[in-house]
């Protein structure tokens, strides 16, 4: 009996030693068939009169023939370019040591289990990490490479200008650096455990690709971005690197610091009037004598916050506007909706009307944490209900309130909502509803300022997250209460 | 004696509170409807209740008869909130699923690349740009795709995954249920409040949502605007609009009709409606998945 389930165990941890030679290999020749199949450079029609991309093979072959390459263009004159030997170079070197890799691989596995099994996984796994390191530092070194290249009209252009570098080499880098990481991390044992949950990342496909192109691949390009000059007929990886320009831009242009302040001032105030009334209103819910009309009282005034910021303007228009209710009622006709004077008491009311009941649903939440006795026990003795706010309710939520509050200005540069002041501006109040967010849409977007678009972007979530991140803990170590 | 006295005006204070509160939640609607409901030439606004003399629901005639291009609209935005829904908690929670496991081999570095998207976001230009490159400008996809995936759902809802007993995820397993199946039918009938209340504002969100129609969607494509965009843009001043908006909006709208207020009252209460029916079925789902959702803002 226990020879059979050693023998079975033996079996299986065999077997899982054989499927992790498998996946490891399958991923090295993956990387190989990127390297020589997939596009590593593409070429711009606005630099020789014929696009062109090339594989790996293509730049292999090309070491045989100096770099220089022959084509006919579109009119059909005969073209000779001449590459620099430096791609060819580091490609076949980026080639042979990909080999290298596989190789030592195809020996570790072959053989089965080795004697010296440690020193073996190690060097594999290093020798994969080293090669994807390589592999990065040829891709950045090409990135900001500064060999000029003559293109055929006598043009002195930079390596990254001419070519478009495409990301397959940090792909490349990525699926080596996997390797190591398996070799390193996989025990054999987790092969078995990765093997009975292969359908859970079956489920996680779909979603994982998603968010690495919708959520992750964005930062990406936004990091990238902010430290160029983004050229539109350039696109985005073949536009100019220039450092730290347009952050410089931000903080020394008056234009900008105006736009930052603005941001300011609207979260602030919206901070002020997001805070105090929905606490006010919670009390007030909390201590509604009957449950039933509360619960009629909460569901109102929930309402307006699933209304879209359209219909909030919408109503806001019924009633502001020259035909409007408020004019009616006085017999006048003044455009609230386009006066300078009105135009920020408008916006922080409609924002009050539609979030004021939905910020109560947290104070309520931990109002209904509080010991009901503690009130009990405070009518007895007496205590009038301003006594009972001030020394039972307001301690009971201090922490909540702490929380949000702490929350909403690590949010301050994104507070000012943008959308709604895309809504409710118009030609007189533009320089009123002039934020970070309103900005890029206005000038970023439509006016193709993608660089410092980004770039202000790039600020606005960095200092989000360090704030967000520091209001954190300070929550967590003040009053134990935390996003996660 | 006095505290007694103070504890009814107390009671009477915070009631009044509450009520004027609730009221002017409610006002503006009420008064939005009644308007609608005028004949526009009759319309009387200087009342607080402008009570048409008689109902008529001449303004919603008029408005979805337009060259039915308001018809087109309304299609455009149930077709994005049904699919956009479906599709969101589907993979939203399966993602959640995944990660609620346990002892999963790689879990961490899931939940970090999910924990780093929540903090920092790619802006509006680099999303426009990835967008762009994939082609969905001017293409209906651009409502579904970009909004399949929202970090901040896949934690909520993993956070009430792994508060479910593990217990009858065992027992499944043992009885030889693969996973698909308890996903289907242990983890998700189990996770009715959370799903229900992730489902109500992802609908409600792609049912209001019409910045990304303002950025992905050209004039040139206006069969793709979903409603509220069009409602946007059939408010919006003349100050606000270029002359090539105006021009289209003219052409498909009748522009001189809709200046009528209770045209686009009628217009501003379709826009809400489905929000204002969907609500009282899930409300009683808010309690229970709410409170961390709403920690989002």
């Amino acid at each position: 009996m226990n020879e059979a389930s050693a023998d079975l165990k033996k079996n299986n941890v065999f077997t899982a030693y054989r499927v992790k030679a498998l996946l490891v290999l399958s991923v090295i020749i993956l990387c190989l068939m990127c390297l020589i199949f997939g596009n590593l450079f593409a070429k711009n029609q606005s630099d020789i009169s014929f696009t062109v991309t090339f594989s790996g093979i293509k730049i292999l072959e090309l070491l045989f023939r100096k770099g220089s390459f022959e084509r006919y263009d579109n009119w059909g004159n005969l073209i000779t370019v001449k590459y620099p030997m430096i791609i060819c170079y580091g490609t076949a070197a980026l080639f042979f040591l990909i080999v290298a890799v596989l190789a030592i691989y195809i020996i570790r596995y072959t053989a089965g289990k080795r004697k010296n099994e440690k020193l073996w996984s190690n060097l594999a796994a290093w020798s994969a990490i080293t090669a994807s390191l390589l592999t990065v530092v040829f891709y950045v070194y090409m990135l900001f490479c500064k060999i000029t290249v003559y293109n055929y009209y006598g043009e002195e252009k930079y390596l990254y200008n001419i070519f478009e570098i495409k990301a397959i080499f940090l792909v490349i880098a990525m699926l080596l650096f996997m390797v190591g990481i398996i070799e390193l991390k996989f025990k054999i044992e987790t092969v078995t455990t990765v093997k009975r949950f292969l359908p859970i990342y079956g489920f996680m496909v779909i979603p994982l690709i998603l968010i690495l192109v919708f959520n992750f691949y964005p930062v990406l390009l936004q990091t990238v971005l902010s430290f160029k000059d983004f050229i539109l007929s350039d696109g985005v990886w073949g536009s100019k690197w220039v450092g730290f320009k347009q952050f410089k831009l931000i903080f020394t242009d008056n234009e900008m610091l105006m736009v930052i302040g603005r941001t300011l001032y609207i979260s602030v105030l919206r901070l002020i009037v997001g805070i105090l009334p929905p606490l006010i209103l919670s009390i007030c819910l909390y201590d509604l004598k009957s449950a039933r009309l509360r619960s009629i009282f909460q569901n109102i005034v929930y309402i307006p916050h699933f209304f879209s910021w359209v219909v909030v303007y919408a109503i806001t228009y019924s009633l502001l506007s020259p035909e409007g209710l408020v004019n009616s009622l006085f017999k006048t006709s003044v455009d609230y909706m386009v006066s300078e004077k009105y135009f920020m008491p408008i916006v922080i009311i409609s924002a009050v009307w539609k979030e004021l009941g939905w910020g109560t649903i947290l104070y309520l939440a931990a109002l209904s944490g509080i010991d009901t006795a503690l009130f009990e026990a405070a009518k007895i003795d007496g205590a009038s209900p301003m006594q009972r706010i001030w020394n039972i309710t307001l301690p009971g939520i201090k922490n909540m309130i702490i929380f949000l509050t702490i929350m909403s200005i690590g949010n301050i540069l994104k507070g000012a909502g943008g959308e709604q002041l895309l809504l409710f501006y118009s030609a007189p109040t533009k320089d009123q509803a002039l934020v970070i967010d309103t900005w890029l849409v206005w000038y970023g977007m439509k006016k193709l300022e993608y660089s410092l678009g980004a770039a202000m972007s790039f600020f606005q979530s960095a200092i989000g997250m360090i704030m967000v991140l520091t209001c954190n803990y300070i929550s967590k170590k003040t009053c134990d209460v935390g996003i996660w | 004696m006095t505290a007694k006295v103070s504890e009814r005006n107390y009671s009477i204070i915070i009631t009044f509170i509450c009520a004027v509160v609730a009221l002017l939640c409610l006002y503006p609607l009420v008064y939005t409807v009644l308007v609608s409901f005028c004949d526009p030439s009759e319309i009387n606004a200087s009342y607080f209740l402008p009570i048409p003399k008689q109902f008529t629901v001449q303004a919603y005639a008029q408005v979805l008869t337009a060259g039915n291009y308001i018809v087109k609209a309304i299609g455009v935005s149930v077709f994005r909130t049904v699919i956009g829904t479906v599709t969101s908690v589907l993979f939203c929670s399966l993602l959640a699923y995944a990660v609620s496991r346990q002892n999963l081999p790689g879990r961490g570095v899931v939940i970090k690349i999910i924990l780093f998207c929540i903090l920092f976001s790619g802006g509006l230009i680099p999303t426009y740009v990835v967008i762009d490159s994939l082609h969905l400008t001017d293409n209906i996809w651009v409502y579904i795709v970009p909004n399949i995936m929202n970090v901040w759902n896949v934690i909520i809802i993993k956070q009430f995954f792994e508060g479910l007993p593990k217990e009858i995820e065992e027992a499944a397993n043992i009885d030889g249920a693969n996973e698909w199946t308890i996903f289907c039918s242990v983890i998700i009938p189990m996770s009715k409040p959370v799903i229900a209340a992730i489902s109500l504002f992802t609908m409600v969100g792609q049912w209001n949502s019409w910045f990304d129609a303002f950025l992905y969607i050209s004039n040139a494509h206006s069969e793709l605007w979903p409603l509220q965009y069009y409602i946007q843009i059939s408010f919006s001043n003349l100050n606000q609009i270029n002359q090539g908006n105006l021009d289209k909006l003219e052409e498909i709208l009748n522009i001189g009709t809709i200046n009528d207020m209770s045209l686009k009252m009628a217009l501003t209460v379709i826009g809400c409606l489905p929000v204002l029916i969907v609500y009282p079925f899930f409300q009683k789902y808010f309690t229970k998945g709410v409170y961390v959702g709403s920690v989002k803002g």
